[in-house]
């Protein structure tokens, strides 16, 4: 394991506290546009934390992200049109159906365009557009999730877990889109614990004791859960 | 994400509340209507409501004590009237225990100045708006009755007359005739005689008025019940996408309560409804005027803003709409809602006063009776802006700690 050096997205000295116990220490992560980038962890060792302090959710000791020349921490307008967040659960509005929760996001015209040869058509929302969220599987809801968190073409997708408990087929329609999505040069972060994300990644960072080392997945799980402690 | 786009979000929630509220109302309504047919079945039976005026004063002279005595044997006014002799005092204090339907003070000598064409003070009359119709009973039922007591004076006068003079041949008596007759003419002549004075400010609107009021809002209260799926559905995920688009938390609670003013001007209509139809069958006096409707509607949003306050600071759904339940039925109680509070510890009348439920009800009734000023808006206005305050920095803290 090494520190990483940076390239052209860079996230430095990250450092967070709760009620005076360190969470996050000295997280620095660098990585190119364009790239997967999976961080995984022991539960509690701060992955959420970290996610949330570069989707500017949580306030934060020090630290910066930068992306290009602009750090994204400072710059919220930027920030929020470059990035894109898909929290943990579902962010949805349980009693609208899927056509109003996008129309939250997008504009009516977008959504009809988007069904029929974007990102709404690659996660296939259109079978379930009328369902109220309600009444939806939880794949569904999480491809409605990623749907709702693109709606501005983000340049950089940040996931929780953004399988976590789905079965596989609709685990394979996330990992198509995201694949996809990074092949159109644009980057992924993304907090896992599954090993079929981790081989989706073009890196892995291992959250401990507050600090990001860099790791090399060679197809050992083994050897990669002993390094998580 | 944009103010506008979350606002119309919520609007969209909001419209799915309307159909399970009617369904609530439409249930309350037939409780309603079993307890109205109850209360027309209860008066049929007792085919009387007992009306007890306070009498203070000169009321044993003989005019003064028949009349009194002719009107509580009276059958065919609806009402039993009575009539105690009483102090001042007594009289005050029956009052204010709302024991009196109202009070009259005869001054002393009345009835002999009357007799004697002499100056006289007039009777007061103390009364007070709303419960039981009085200002009904005493201006469409009682008077009348009294004028009729009267023209059969008059007719036994004149009877008594022809009687004279058909046994004696002649009829001399002019000064007891004129004397007669001067009664009667002043009598006739009300407003001379009369004073009304109207403490409905000063006092309440009575126990039933009261009892009546404070139902309809408790009903308030528990429709507030029905917009629980509104709080409950609403997932923090959302909220944290919500937060990462830059919408802030006073700005996500000011589009939930915007939105949530549809649902007050909903529900305002519904219970301005309810207390009309009350007064339709007759128990109480209704005047729904701009200003009730007003406060109504003020109150409304005022338990609302309570209540996303419980829903923000609470957690689980169960524990969230049985603390809801809990604490308007406490608040509701405390304040004299379902039991009149004037049998409370002074310590639990005060707190029933100054809570949010005993400050709504206050102006309720002050509306009610159009009374109101502008104090009763104060204080239903700052309970309404330190719940959504109190809201916004809840759920500022609630999100922050998601992240943990």
């Amino acid at each position: 394991m090494m520190k990483t050096m940076p390239t052209n997205i860079f996230v430095k000295n990250i450092r967070k506290s709760y009620s005076k116990k360190a969470v996050l220490r000295d997280v620095n992560i660098s990585f190119e546009e364009g790239k997967c980038i999976g961080i995984i962890g022991e539960n509690g060792c701060g992955k959420t934390t970290l996610l949330s302090i570069l989707s500017g959710l949580v306030p934060y000791e020090s630290g910066e992200f930068i992306y290009g020349d602009t750090d994204l921490l400072k710059n919220d307008a930027k920030r929020q049109e470059i990035v894109g967040y898909i929290p943990q659960g579902e962010p949805l509005v349980e009693e609208l159906s899927a056509m109003d929760n996008l129309l939250m996001w997008y504009e009516k015209d977008a959504i009809e365009k988007s069904l029929k040869y974007g990102v709404l058509g690659m996660l296939g929302i259109g079978m379930f557009i009328d369902i109220p969220v309600k009444k939806m599987s939880g794949g569904m809801k999480k491809r409605l999730s990623i749907g709702c968190g693109v709606h501005h073409n983000p340049k950089l997708l940040i996931l929780d877990e953004p399988t976590a408990a789905l079965d596989m087929s609709c685990r394979e329609k996330i990992y198509s889109y995201l694949k996809d999505y990074r092949n159109s040069g644009n980057t992924i972060i993304m907090v896992t614990h599954e090993v079929r994300e981790i081989e989706l990644c073009d890196e892995i960072y291992i959250l401990k004791n507050g600090e990001a080392f860099k790791y090399t997945y060679d197809g050992n799980v083994t050897h990669l859960v002993g390094q998580l402690k | 994400m944009s103010f506008s786009k979350y606002f119309v979000t919520q609007l969209k929630r909001i419209k799915k509340l309307f159909l399970p509220t009617l369904g609530f109302f439409a249930i309350f309504a037939f409780i309603l209507g079993i307890g109205a047919l109850s209360y027309v079945k209860r008066i049929d039976e007792n085919n009387k409501k007992v009306i007890t005026i306070g009498v203070v004063g000169e009321n044993d002279t003989p005019i003064i004590s028949g009349l009194l005595g002719v009107l509580e044997k009276f059958d065919d006014i609806g009402y039993t009237m009575k009539f105690p002799s009483m102090t001042k005092e007594e009289a005050d204090e029956a009052f204010l225990n709302e024991n009196l339907s109202a009070y009259c003070i005869i001054p002393d000598g009345f009835e002999e100045a009357l007799m004697y064409d002499r100056p006289h003070e007039n009777i007061v009359f103390v009364k007070r708006e709303g419960a039981y119709g009085l200002d009904d009973i005493y201006f469409s039922d009682m008077l009348p009755k009294i004028s009729e007591v009267i023209s059969d004076v008059n007719s036994g006068v004149y009877g008594f007359k022809d009687a004279f003079e058909e046994i004696t041949g002649s009829y001399d008596s002019n000064v007891v005739n004129d004397l007669f007759l001067k009664y009667i003419d002043h009598f006739l002549d009300r407003s001379e005689l009369v004073e009304i004075k109207d403490l409905t400010k000063e006092k309440s609107i009575g126990e039933m008025g009261t009892l009546i009021l404070g139902l309809s809002l408790v009903f308030v209260f528990l429709f507030a019940l029905t917009a629980s799926p509104y709080f409950i559905d609403q997932k923090i995920d959302f909220l944290i996408l919500v937060r990462s688009k830059g919408l802030n938390s006073a700005k996500e609670i000011l589009a939930e309560y915007i939105a949530f003013l549809v649902y007050a001007i909903f529900l305002t209509a519904l219970i301005s409804f309810l207390v009309y139809a009350v007064g339709l069958i007759g128990i109480i006096r209704v005047y729904l005027t701009s200003g009730f409707v007003f406060t109504l509607f003020l109150i409304c949003l005022m338990i609302f803003a309570l209540q996303f306050f419980m829903y923000e600071i609470l957690n689980g759904t169960i524990a969230k709409i049985l603390a809801q339940f809990l604490v308007y039925i406490f608040m509701t109680y405390v304040s004299g809602y379902f039991y009149p509070a004037k049998y409370f510890p002074k310590v639990v009348r005060e707190m029933g006063r100054l809570l949010p439920s005993g400050v709504a009800l206050d102006s309720y009734k002050n509306a009610f009776i159009n009374k109101l000023e502008l104090m009763d808006f104060v204080g239903v206005i700052s309970y309404m802006v330190i719940f959504l305050v109190l809201t916004i920095v809840v759920r500022d803290i609630k999100l922050k700690k998601e992240f943990r």
